[in-house]
């Protein structure tokens, strides 16, 4: 909400720069940015008259105008068609340099001299107007700088106003928080309109069928208006502050709903097709005209104002398009009323409509305060629009809001903030901010109306807090609370598992954890996802049932960019959907594609396989002290179901590896191959079995053995490696693989394994006859299980 | 001359000798004429067995030590006479060493851990809670009434089933309260979502650190402390906070704390939008409702809350002008962060 700082100076009475006025405010919680507009942009910017106007000789849309600017008369060259003679107008003279962005000259336009611009208001940087040359008042004198003549120092101030605090949507409201923080007194002076003896209450009824959704509704006539155009300065401040000035009716209401904060709504009481207001709820399937020209259909959610047979404004959201304000209209039917914020909240959502009205009905306005809005509301309109004021405000309040008791205990006060204020200065900060205090070793004191959100005793240490000024609170330097706070596996794993991979050179990603549903189903169409109802677009659209698909969609992102050898590794709950409602583990998934190392001249760097990530897996499981992984091929959604793997420790399955399904990774961008890993880490975390037992170092030496067999290719190299150790006896310590051999040495469907093993005796150095007579055993074995033979 | 003096000379002689020899057949020589079978100390050696077995004793350890020194000063020497003539002229150290590479952890993280680490060390313990949340704990319970404005604030995803993604990790206190007795001192980091269109500014998926202490006697003064000290060490400097009065249902007072901006040190540039301030955290005292809807007595305790979003302060840090990076995990971004 924007307002402009003369304005709250001129309300609040307070004299401060706009600096100081926006960081008080600020400091106090009613947040502001001051706008000032910058006068070197208005230099040589004059007020003047059109004297003479002639068509352009030589362009059909432009005129040559003559213009007295007091001293001198200028021949310049307007495009606009509201140009005439006798205007006065907004003239930038040959070295203005408008919005510090274009500077006028003298130029050539067509054959004819032109010596300066008569400007409009987006020109100067004023709106976004540019349907036409800025007209000024008749009075505006000649040759005045506009700088000054349109009081353009006004800063102006654009306020976020939190939600509680609807008495702040309004002039009134801020110009109240700027007294009180400047302790001086605040008074609203009230606007009483001078009636004429015709009484309102014989053109006028109010029935208010829905108490609960319309507390209060009150309505004034005003007859003989004419309208037009307001005057300039109710079209600047309204302008200021973002509103787009319509007419003078509209605009009052307009300007009245910025100072009170009390949205008003001015019907045409000729056009509004009865002498009653009926404020009722909506029937189902009722239809209503906006007067935005949108047709709506309308449900019981809706509070409808009528005028006995249909509706003429969605109550508190927007006027209807029948009874609208038009050129003709004589006499004003003005409503001032407090509707239920809830019930506002819920037709504006309902007819999908947010206006400066239901922002602030549903935030909240004075339900007491509504006659004193109309009666400025009514003074204006008098003045501006000539009108006459019928007699009486019709006032059906049928539901009367009170003022709320609030007890303070001072000691309270120091209880939540930790500081000491004193008593004196509670009561006269409350009594600023307009609540009544009796005073006593607690507080007595009643809340106003225009303040919903003061109904406890917190909410009154928040006033004292904020107006006192939280930097003056004095700061702890002490830390309170338990002695000891212990740590939890389920956050230091996940360092751990970033150390770990990043050791190996894994880059960590994160993502949104969301997905595109489609895609997420061609990465695995088993698992249903939980679908979001009220998705932002398609790539979000529903929960990632497997990390696998944030890593694709980050290697698609850098494949994109040309960054085609990566390692890459996330740690992130996936969301499955259980019979006892969503559950979200969390997975270590990690991709590797491309080439395995940095380049580096003394070696080739090799592309990455599957045997890469089962390392990985591998370094993951030992490094966090678990028993060896065994992987077991499976079929796994999302991976080449050739290349697919079960990771299973202690027998049970905490993951998968395999080289991702080519089509999938299509679908990512990916035409390269990758190779994936997902561990569920809470499985990991139970996986532990506690620290071991030391295990004495061997006393003796080992001696060493190398076996190079020849199989056929089907045969397992760890069924292998399993007999030796099943048939190596006790003095066996362990079995490496060393090469694996396929080619011309061997014969066609066969493979050459070599295996290095170690054998050692815990009591004495072993003689290699011991030794050799072990190998033989095991070279028999081999011949026998899997017709071995021995290569040479 | 006795014995033990003949030895000190002859080793003082052959050491300044050995260390000046100049080649290879220098040294040679100079061995053979003092450890040779016939060499000075050698001779003096082979004399020992005509002494006392006193002396013997004696003289002998002197003897044999000085033999061993002058052997090490000979292989030395030789060492650096033949080092001197052999250097490997095709050795070239400006080759770049074996590739090493360390990954890295994503940007959120490294400051998501120094956030969570500075409040680990002022004694708060790390909770955790769902990202897929009811309406009761990220709302109702936080004192967000059903068809308030606040709700507004925070543009929320539904999923199926009526349950929603979590629009701030407040939701945490209430989990944890309702498991707890104070005091309660928790930090609970996690990624929370909102309903936002995704520009350079703003992203559907943030991260949050929500930190809350209930106990007796907690006051706002408190807060201030605990936030002071961790901005003291999370921008590590000494900034300005500005305490700004802000609305949230579950925090009363509530505020909004900025820093000075650092860039322009408060006299405004483009990284504050020329108001000399950026704003990091939100905070407040726990609202007396939410402490009703747990069952703790508001008249025995009271506490403070705050949430700090990681992804800001992380990206005012390195000056990084899009928040899509973060998300987009190309690995030239990852990499430049440790």
């Amino acid at each position: 909400m924007k307002l402009t700082f003369n304005w709250l100076k001129e309300k609040s009475g307070v004299d401060w720069s706009v600096e100081e006025m926006e960081d008080r405010l600020t400091r106090s919680g009613t947040a502001g940015v001051a706008h000032k507009i910058n006068p070197d942009h208005f230099k040589e910017v004059v007020v003047g008259q059109v004297t003479k106007l002639d068509k352009h000789p030589n362009a059909d849309k432009l005129l040559v105008t003559e213009v007295n600017t007091g001293d001198a008369t200028h021949t310049i060259i307007c495009g606009a068609p509201n140009c005439a003679v006798g205007q006065k107008v907004v003239v930038a003279l040959p070295g203005a340099n408008l919005k510090g962005e274009f500077k006028v000259k003298e130029i050539k336009m067509r054959g004819v001299e032109s010596a300066g611009m008569i400007c409009a208001e987006d020109e100067l940087g004023l709106s976004d107007d540019h349907s036409g040359i800025m007209v000024l008042d008749d009075e505006a004198p000649l040759g005045r700088p506009v700088f000054d003549y349109l009081a353009l120092d006004d800063a102006v101030i654009d306020f976020e106003i939190t939600p509680n605090r609807p008495d702040c949507l309004s002039a009134v409201g801020v110009a109240r928080e700027i007294a009180v923080l400047a302790q001086k007194d605040f008074i609203v002076k009230i606007d009483e309109p001078k009636e004429v003896d015709k009484k309102a209450s014989d053109y006028i009824k109010v029935v208010i069928d829905d108490p609960d959704g319309c507390p209060r509704y009150t309505a004034r006539i005003i007859e003989n208006i004419t309208i037009g155009e307001s005057p300039w300065w109710l079209r600047k401040r309204l302008l200021n502050c973002g509103i787009r000035p319509i007419n003078n009716i509209v605009d009052i209401t307009n300007y009245v709903m910025l100072e009170t904060g009390h949205p008003l709504h001015a019907f045409d009481y000729d056009r509004f097709g009865s002498k009653e207001v009926i404020v009722r709820r909506a029937r189902a399937g009722e239809k209503f005209i906006t007067l935005d020209n949108q047709e709506h259909e309308l449900d019981d959610s809706i509070l409808l104002i009528t005028n006995g047979e249909k509706g003429v404004a969605a109550a508190g959201v927007m006027g209807g398009l029948e009874s609208e304000v038009e050129n003709e209209t004589t006499t004003i039917l003005l409503e001032a009323a407090y509707f239920n914020p809830t019930v506002i909240r819920r037709s504006s959502q309902k007819l999908g409509i947010s206006s400066e009205s239901s922002y602030r009905f549903e935030r909240g306005v004075d339900p007491n305060g509504v006659v004193a809005a109309a009666d400025r509301t009514a003074a204006l309109m008098a003045e501006l629009a000539g009108g006459r004021v019928l007699a009486g405000v019709v006032d059906n309040y049928p539901k009367k809001i009170s003022p709320v008791k609030i007890e303070l205990r001072p000691e309270q006060v120091k209880r939540i903030l930790g500081a000491d204020i004193p008593v004196l200065f509670m009561e006269k900060t409350l009594r600023g901010l307009g609540l009544e205090v009796e005073t006593g070793s607690a507080l007595k004191t009643l809340a106003p109306t225009n303040r919903p959100d003061l109904v406890r005793e917190i909410d009154l240490v928040e006033e004292i807090a904020r107006i006192y000024g939280l930097d003056k609170i004095p700061t702890a330097r002490q830390n309170g609370g338990p002695l000891f706070t212990p740590s939890h596996r389920r956050d230091t794993i996940k360092e751990d598992l970033r150390r770990i991979l990043n050791g190996f050179g894994f880059e960590e990603t994160l993502s949104s954890g969301m997905a595109h549903a489609g895609r997420l189903e061609r990465v695995d169409s088993t698992l249903d996802p939980i679908k979001v109802t009220n998705q932002l677009s398609d790539e979000f659209a529903a929960m990632r049932t497997r990390i696998l698909y944030s890593l694709l969609v980050s290697t698609g992102n850098n494949i994109r960019h040309r960054n085609i050898d990566i390692n890459i590794f996330e740690i992130g709950r996936v969301y499955l959907k259980e019979k006892s409602g969503p559950v979200e583990p969390t997975y270590l998934g990690l991709l590797m594609t491309g080439q395995t190392e940095d380049v580096y001249w003394k070696s080739q760097a090799a592309p990455s396989d599957l045997f890469e990530v089962k390392g990985i897996v591998e370094a993951v499981a030992d490094s966090l002290g678990l028993n060896s992984p065994v992987l077991k091929a499976i079929a796994i959604p999302g991976y080449d179901k050739h290349y697919s793997y079960e990771v299973l420790i202690d027998d049970q399955k905490v993951g998968s590896v395999g080289q991702v399904d080519k089509k999938v990774a299509r679908l990512f961008d990916i035409k390269q191959n990758c190779l994936a890993a997902e561990l569920h880490v809470e499985k990991l975390i139970e996986l532990y079995q506690g620290l071991k037992e030391y295990k004495p170092l061997p006393k003796f030496p080992a001696s060493s053995r190398d076996i190079a067999v020849i199989v056929d290719l089907s045969v397992p190299a760890a069924k292998i490696r399993e007999a030796i150790i099943a048939s190596g006896g006790e003095l066996l310590e362990s079995v490496k693989i060393f090469d694996l051999f396929i080619g011309e040495a061997v014969p066609e469907g066969k493979k050459s394994l070599a295996f290095g093993i170690n054998f050692r005796s815990a009591e004495k150095t072993l003689e290699d006859e011991e030794v050799d007579k072990t190998h033989g055993q095991i070279v028999a074995h081999l011949e026998k299980s899997f017709n071995a033979r021995l290569r040479e | 001359m006795d014995i033990a003096e003949q030895l000190q000379k002859i080793g003082q002689t052959a050491r300044e000798e050995m260390s000046a020899a100049d080649s290879a057949d220098v040294l040679e020589k100079l061995r053979v004429h003092y450890l040779g079978k016939k060499g000075e100390l050698t001779s003096i050696l082979r004399g020992l067995k005509d002494l006392s077995r006193e002396e013997k004793r004696e003289v002998g350890g002197q003897a044999n030590k000085l033999k061993t020194e002058l052997d090490r000063i000979i292989e030395d020497r030789r060492e650096e006479l033949s080092s001197a003539i052999s250097i490997d002229s095709s050795f070239d150290f400006t080759l770049p060493g074996r590739p090493r590479h360390y990954g890295h952890r994503h940007l959120v993280t490294i400051v998501m851990d120094q956030i969570n680490g500075i409040f680990q060390r002022m004694g708060f313990e790390i909770a955790d809670g769902p990202d897929i949340e009811s309406d009761y704990y990220n709302f109702e319970a936080l004192n967000f009434p059903p068809d308030h404005p606040a709700r507004d604030e925070q543009d929320t995803f539904y999923v199926e089933g009526g349950s929603l993604l979590r629009t701030h990790t407040s939701g945490v206190q209430i989990r944890e309260f309702e498991k707890r007795k104070p005091p309660v001192k928790i930090i609970a980091p996690g990624k929370v979502f909102r309903n936002e269109a995704v520009n350079a500014r703003s992203y559907c998926v943030f991260h949050q650190v929500e930190g809350f202490y209930v106990d007796e006697n907690v006051t706002f003064g408190d807060l201030k402390g605990v936030l002071e000290a961790f901005c003291y060490e999370f921008f590590q400097e000494s900034v300005q906070l500005r305490f700004r009065p802000s609305f949230f249902p579950f925090t009363e007072p509530s505020a909004e704390v900025d820093v000075r901006c650092f860039l322009c040190n408060g006299k405004g540039c483009s990284l504050c939008k020329h108001e000399g301030w950026l704003e990091i955290l939100g905070c407040g005292m726990i609202d007396p409702e939410v402490f009703k809807a747990v069952g703790y007595d508001s008249d025995k305790v009271t506490g403070y809350a705050f949430g700090i979003g990681v992804e800001r302060p992380a990206l005012l840090k390195h000056r990084v002008n899009d928040i899509r990076l973060l998300f987009e995990n190309d690995i030239r971004f990852i990499k430049q962060f440790r």
